[in-house]
C-alpha cells in the first residue's frame, strides 16, 4: 500500500510540474481586457390572432402574452458569462447560458420550447345505412397542439495547462399535449376507422459521459451514452367495439432504453496524412414487447495531401443491425373476442450489415479552378430469413421470410467543379451517376437502377450593387421492372431551380426579390387487389406534385437611429396522380390524389433608437393557408409584438 | 463476504489513475505532432520571414483602438485570449495574422494620435501581414487547427473528410474569430448563415409542410454537424434514423413488428427540409404506399364510402406505420394496432 501511495504522489507530481512551471510563466505582453459588461434586454408584449385552420400558425404559441429577450455578458475574467434567452411565452422560448472558468470548467444549458398545432384531419363521412365501412370521429370539434421542450446541460473540465478533458451531458426532452390519434377497429369483422383526442406527456432522457485526451500523434476519445423514452401518461389506448362487449388495446407507445459506447481515436488535423477512426458499440431494448437489438458501427477516415494543389480521401463506414424478437407474442389487451386466441409466431427480424467506401480527389488546377471527383461503393447485405416458409398462427398462417432483397450493390461517380471566372462570377457544379445491382429476381421496389443527378450554380455580381445567384439542379431515376405484383417500370424527376437578384440602393437600402421552383414526377406501377383476391398492376401511373414561391424583402436605415425591414411571399403548390380505373373502383378520390394549395405571408420591422441605451423595435406577422380543395384547412394567423429595449 | 471484488475494482481504479497522471506528466505527449508537416500551408501561413512580432501593444492599443468591434472583439474568447487574467493560454493578433513589424513600419506614435484625434484609423501595410483573402481554405484552417486539434468535444473529428473541409470551406467562413463567446455561432443566427451557401434549403423550408425553422424553434445544427460526422450529409448523429429519433424518439424502436428495413432510413418516405405534402412525406398517400403494397380489394361494388376507406390514407388505419409491438386481429404485424 505504502508503495503505491508513494507511486500515485510521483505521478501527481510529474503531472502538477507542467501547470506549475505555466502559471510561473510571465505573460509578454499582456492585454488590459475593455469591456466586461454588456447587456440588451427587451421587455413588451406579443398579440396573437388566428382563426381558421392553425396551419397558417403551425410552429407559432396561438395565446398573446407577455415577450422579452435579454442578452447579457459579463467576463469578470477568469469568470465569464453569457445569457441568452428569447421568451415569445412561457409555451415558446429559447434560453442558452455559458459560464467558463479560466479554461478548466466549461458549462453550458440550454432551454427552449415551441408549440406544434395540428390539423384535425377528417376520416370523411360516415353513411349510417351501412354496417361497414364505418367512420367514427369520437372528437370531432378538438383542437390539437402539442408543446415540445428540451433541456440540456453539458459541463466540461479539463485538467490545467494540459488537454485532458472530462465531459458530462445531461438532455430531457419533453412532448406533450394532445393529438388526433386515428386508429383501426378491427374486432367486430367489419373496416371501421376511428379517430379520437389522445393526451401524450412522451420524456426522453439521455446522459453522457466522455472523456478525452491529446497524446502526442494522437487523440483518443471514449463515451458512453444512455437513453430512455417513456410515454407518461397514455401509454397505450384502450377502446370498445360499438355494440360489442369487445374491448382493445391499441396504438401502444412502447418504453424504451438504450446505451452505446463509442471510441474515436485520430491523428492531428495539422499533417500531410490525417486519420480519424470510430467504433460505436450498443443495444437498444423495447421494455414491452423485450425485442431487443444490438448495434455496431465503424468509421475511418485517411486524408492525403501530397501537395497544396492535391487532397486525396478515403472514408470507409460500417454498420450492422442485429435485432432479436421473442418467437411468439399474444394478443394482449384485448377481452371478449375468442377468434385470436392463443399464441402468434412473429417472424425474424430483419439484420443488415451495410458497408460503404468512398475515394475522393480534390485538385486545384489553377488558383481559379478546383475540380472533385469521387467514387463510392456500398453493400447492404440483409438476413431475410428466405428458407423460413411460413408462421403458424391462430388465424392461418402467414409467411416468415421478408420480400426485400438479399443484397444490393450500389456504385456512385461523382465529379464537380469550381470556376472562378473572374473576382464577380463563380460556378459550381456537380453531375453524378450512381447504379444499384439489383438482383434479377428482386423483390424489393425501394431502389432505382439509375439515379442521374446534375447540380449547378452560378454567382454573379455584375455591379457593385447588385448581386445576382442561379441555381438548379435535376434528378432522374429509373428502375427497370419493379417486382410482383407492381410488375412494370418506375420513373422519377425531381428538379429545382432557384433565382435570387440583391440591390443595393445606396448605402442605406437593399431589396432581394427571389423565386424558387420544386417539382416532383414520378411514374410507377401501381397494384391492385380485385374481388377474387386476385392482383392487377396498372402500369405507368403518373404522380406530380409542383411548388412555385415567390418572395421578396428589404432592409432600409432610415437613420443612424431608425430602421426598417420588410418580406413578404406567396407560394403554390398543387400535385395530382391520376389512374385509369384498370380495376373497377380504383379511381382515386379527389381530396386525397390532388393538392391545391397556396400559402402567403408578410411582415416587416421597424426598430427605433431613441438614445444610445433605449430603443423600441415593433414587429408584425401575417399567414394564411388557402387550401383550394379542402377548406377546413384554410386559416390566417396574425402576430404582432412591441418591446422596448435598453442596452448597458 | 469476501473482499476479492473490491479488491479488483480498486486495482482498476488505481492503473486508470496512474495511466491518467503518467499521460498528463509526460510533457512531450502535450505537444502536437503532424504526420509530415504541410510545408507549403505552413509557409503560407507563416507571414513574413523577414518581420519581427511586435506584440499587442502595437496592434490593438496602438490602432484599432476605437475599430467597431473592439468591443465584441473584448468580449469574445480570442479577446479575453489577449489577457493573462482569463487564465486561457494567451493567444494574441500576431499569433494569427503573423509577424507585424513590417506594417507597422514608419508609423509613429504621433501620427498615430494625430490620426485618432480626427476620428481616422491608421492605416497599416496590412499586406505584409498574412493574406487571408488570398490564402487557400484548407490554409486558413490550418490556422485554427494548430491549437484546436485538440479539441475538447472531439466535434473535429471528422473534419478533415468532411465534405466543407474537401469543398473549400474555412473555419472563418462559419466562425467570426473576433466574436462569440466560446467563439461559437449563436443558434439563432447559424440558420441564415447556412443559407448563405444553401440557398435551395432556405426554399424548402417555405414549403407548406417543413421543420420549424424558418420559425426559430430549431436549428439547423439540431441535424447537422458542419465539421462532419459518420452518416452522410454531415448529419450530427451516426445514422439517419439516429438523426431523426434525437427528437421523434418514439419512433426509433425496436419493435416486434418493423417496417422492414426502411425504419432504417426515414428518407424512404419522408423529405427533411420541407414538402408539398403532409408531413414530410416524399409523395402522398396511398400513391406512396401503393409502389410497395398493393390495393385492399376493390370492384366495381364499391360504395364511395368503401373506397374511401379501403383506397385512402393508409395511415388513417395502419396507424403505427413506424413500428408496433401488437399484433394485428389477424396475427400479423399490419401496423394497424
Amino acid at each position: 500500500m505504502k508503495k503505491l501511495i508513494v507511486l500515485i504522489i510521483m505521478c501527481l507530481a510529474i503531472a502538477a510540474s507542467p501547470a506549475i512551471a505555466q502559471e510561473k510563466q510571465p505573460a509578454a505582453d499582456a492585454y488590459q481586457l475593455g469591456a466586461v459588461f454588456d447587456s440588451d434586454i427587451h421587455l413588451g408584449y406579443r398579440w396573437v390572432g388566428q382563426h381558421g385552420s392553425p396551419k397558417s400558425g403551425e410552429y407559432e404559441d396561438l395565446h398573446s402574452s407577455v415577450a422579452g429577450q435579454a442578452i447579457i455578458e459579463w467576463d469578470p475574467l477568469p469568470h465569464r458569462f453569457l445569457l441568452e434567452t428569447y421568451n415569445d411565452s412561457s409555451r415558446d422560448y429559447f434560453s442558452e447560458m455559458d459560464y467558463s472558468y479560466s479554461d478548466v470548467v466549461m458549462l453550458n444549458m440550454l432551454t427552449r420550447k415551441f408549440s406544434h398545432n395540428f390539423d384535425h384531419l377528417s376520416l370523411g363521412a360516415d353513411d349510417p345505412a351501412t354496417q361497414t365501412p364505418r367512420i367514427t370521429d369520437l372528437s370531432p370539434n378538438d383542437r390539437y397542439t402539442t408543446e415540445t421542450g428540451m433541456t440540456r446541460a453539458q459541463i466540461r473540465f479539463k485538467l490545467p495547462d494540459y488537454p485532458f478533458h472530462i465531459y458530462l451531458e445531461a438532455k430531457n426532452q419533453d412532448k406533450h399535449g394532445d393529438i388526433q390519434q386515428r386508429f383501426y377497429e378491427a374486432f367486430s369483422g367489419g373496416f371501421n376507422k376511428m379517430s379520437r383526442t389522445r393526451e401524450i406527456d412522451w420524456e426522453t432522457n439521455e446522459a453522457r459521459a466522455t472523456v478525452n485526451s491529446h497524446l502526442g500523434p494522437l487523440e483518443i476519445e471514449y463515451s458512453h451514452a444512455i437513453k430512455k423514452f417513456e410515454d407518461t401518461k397514455s401509454k397505450v389506448m384502450t377502446d370498445t367495439v360499438v355494440g360489442s362487449p369487445t374491448t382493445f388495446d391499441h396504438n401502444l407507445v412502447p418504453t424504451l432504453e438504450s446505451s452505446s459506447d463509442s471510441i474515436k481515436v485520430h491523428t492531428s488535423h495539422t499533417g500531410r496524412i490525417a486519420a480519424a477512426a470510430t467504433y460505436v458499440n450498443g443495444e437498444k431494448e423495447n421494455k414491452d414487447s423485450n425485442t431487443k437489438s444490438t448495434f455496431w458501427n465503424a468509421a475511418g477516415d485517411l486524408t492525403l495531401i501530397p501537395w497544396k494543389e492535391l487532397t486525396v480521401s478515403f472514408k470507409y463506414r460500417h454498420f450492422d443491425v442485429n435485432e432479436d424478437t421473442p418467437d411468439f407474442a399474444t394478443l394482449s389487451g384485448v377481452t371478449g373476442y375468442v377468434a385470436g386466441a392463443g399464441d402468434y409466431a412473429v417472424r425474424n427480424a430483419i439484420n443488415y450489415h451495410r458497408d460503404l467506401v468512398s475515394g475522393l480527389v480534390r485538385f486545384r488546377a489553377t488558383e481559379n479552378l478546383t475540380v472533385r471527383a469521387e467514387y463510392v461503393w456500398e453493400s447492404q447485405l440483409r438476413d431475410v430469413w428466405p428458407g423460413y416458409d411460413s408462421l403458424t398462427t391462430p388465424l392461418g398462417t402467414t409467411t416468415a421470410y421478408w420480400t426485400e432483397d438479399e443484397r444490393v450493390v450500389k456504385g456512385t461517380a461523382r465529379l464537380g467543379a469550381t470556376y472562378r471566372f473572374t473576382s464577380r462570377f463563380l460556378f459550381r457544379g456537380d453531375v453524378s451517376h450512381q447504379t444499384a445491382d439489383i438482383p434479377a429476381n428482386s423483390t424489393d421496389n425501394t431502389y432505382f437502377n439509375t439515379t442521374d443527378q446534375a447540380r449547378a450554380s452560378l454567382t454573379w455580381n455584375p455591379k457593385p450593387w447588385v448581386s445576382m445567384l442561379l441555381s438548379g439542379g435535376t434528378i432522374q431515376e429509373k428502375r427497370d421492372q419493379l417486382a410482383a405484383p407492381q410488375a412494370g417500370e418506375k420513373t422519377a424527376e425531381r428538379d429545382r431551380a432557384l433565382a435570387s437578384v440583391t440591390f443595393l440602393l445606396g448605402r442605406k437600402t437593399s431589396i432581394t426579390p427571389s423565386y424558387a421552383y420544386f417539382r416532383n414526377a414520378v411514374t410507377s406501377a401501381v397494384a391492385y387487389t380485385d374481388a377474387t383476391g386476385g392482383t392487377t398492376a396498372e402500369t405507368g401511373v403518373p404522380y406530380a406534385d409542383e411548388a412555385h414561391l415567390v418572395s421578396i424583402s428589404m432592409t432600409h436605415a432610415v437613420t443612424d437611429m431608425l430602421s426598417v425591414t420588410a418580406e413578404a411571399g406567396r407560394s403554390w403548390s398543387r400535385g395530382n396522380w391520376i389512374t385509369s380505373e384498370i380495376v373497377p373502383g380504383s379511381i382515386g378520390i379527389p381530396q386525397l390524389t390532388n393538392l391545391k394549395v397556396v400559402e402567403t405571408y408578410a411582415g416587416g420591422e421597424v426598430q427605433v433608437d431613441y438614445t444610445k441605451n433605449l430603443g423600441t423595435e415593433f414587429r408584425y406577422q401575417v399567414r394564411k393557408t388557402d387550401d383550394i380543395l379542402d377548406n377546413a384547412q384554410d386559416g390566417t394567423t396574425q402576430i404582432a409584438l412591441a418591446t422596448l429595449s435598453w442596452k448597458w | 463476504m469476501t473482499m476479492e471484488p473490491y479488491r479488483k475494482t480498486s486495482r482498476w481504479m488505481i492503473l486508470a489513475l496512474m495511466s491518467v497522471f503518467v499521460f498528463v506528466g509526460c510533457a512531450t505527449l502535450k505537444e502536437s505532432k503532424p504526420i509530415f508537416l504541410n510545408k507549403e500551408y505552413e509557409k503560407m501561413i507563416a507571414g513574413r520571414l523577414d518581420a519581427d512580432y511586435v506584440g499587442t501593444d502595437n496592434c490593438l492599443r496602438a490602432c484599432h483602438f476605437h475599430d467597431a468591434r473592439r468591443r465584441n472583439f473584448d468580449l469574445s474568447t480570442m479577446g479575453a485570449q489577449l489577457s493573462r487574467e482569463s487564465g486561457m493560454p494567451i493567444v494574441n493578433c500576431e499569433s494569427c495574422h503573423g509577424p507585424g513589424s513590417l506594417a507597422i513600419e514608419g508609423l509613429t506614435p504621433e501620427k498615430v494620435a494625430k490620426d485618432a484625434a480626427a476620428g481616422r484609423q491608421t492605416a497599416c501595410d496590412y499586406k505584409t501581414l498574412v493574406d487571408m483573402k488570398k490564402i487557400p481554405a484548407q490554409a486558413k484552417s490550418l490556422i485554427c487547427l494548430k491549437c484546436h486539434t485538440a479539441n475538447a468535444t472531439f466535434n473535429l473529428h471528422n473534419w478533415n473528410a468532411s465534405t466543407h473541409n474537401l469543398s473549400d470551406v474555412s473555419c472563418s467562413d462559419c466562425h467570426n474569430i473576433h466574436a462569440g463567446h466560446n467563439l461559437k455561432v449563436k443558434p439563432r443566427e447559424m440558420t441564415d448563415l447556412c443559407y448563405k451557401c444553401h440557398p435551395d434549403i432556405r426554399a424548402s423550408f417555405s414549403l407548406p409542410s417543413h421543420h420549424p425553422v424558418p420559425e426559430k424553434k430549431i436549428f439547423c445544427t439540431d441535424c447537422h454537424d458542419a465539421h462532419g460526422g459518420m452518416a452522410p450529409k454531415n448529419l450530427r448523429k451516426d445514422t439517419v434514423k439516429e438523426a431523426c429519433t434525437q427528437c421523434h424518439a418514439e419512433k426509433e424502436g425496436p419493435f416486434l413488428y418493423e417496417h422492414a428495413d426502411l425504419t432504417e432510413d426515414c428518407r424512404a418516405c419522408h423529405t427533411p427540409h420541407g414538402s408539398v405534402n403532409r408531413s414530410l412525406l416524399n409523395q402522398r398517400q396511398p400513391f406512396l404506399c401503393l409502389q410497395c403494397h398493393p390495393t385492399h380489394q376493390l370492384s366495381s361494388a364499391t360504395t364511395a364510402e368503401e373506397k374511401r376507406t379501403l383506397y385512402t390514407r393508409c395511415t388513417d388505419c395502419h396507424s403505427t406505420i413506424h413500428g408496433t409491438d401488437l399484433p394485428s386481429p389477424s396475427g400479423r404485424g399490419t401496423f394497424v394496432r
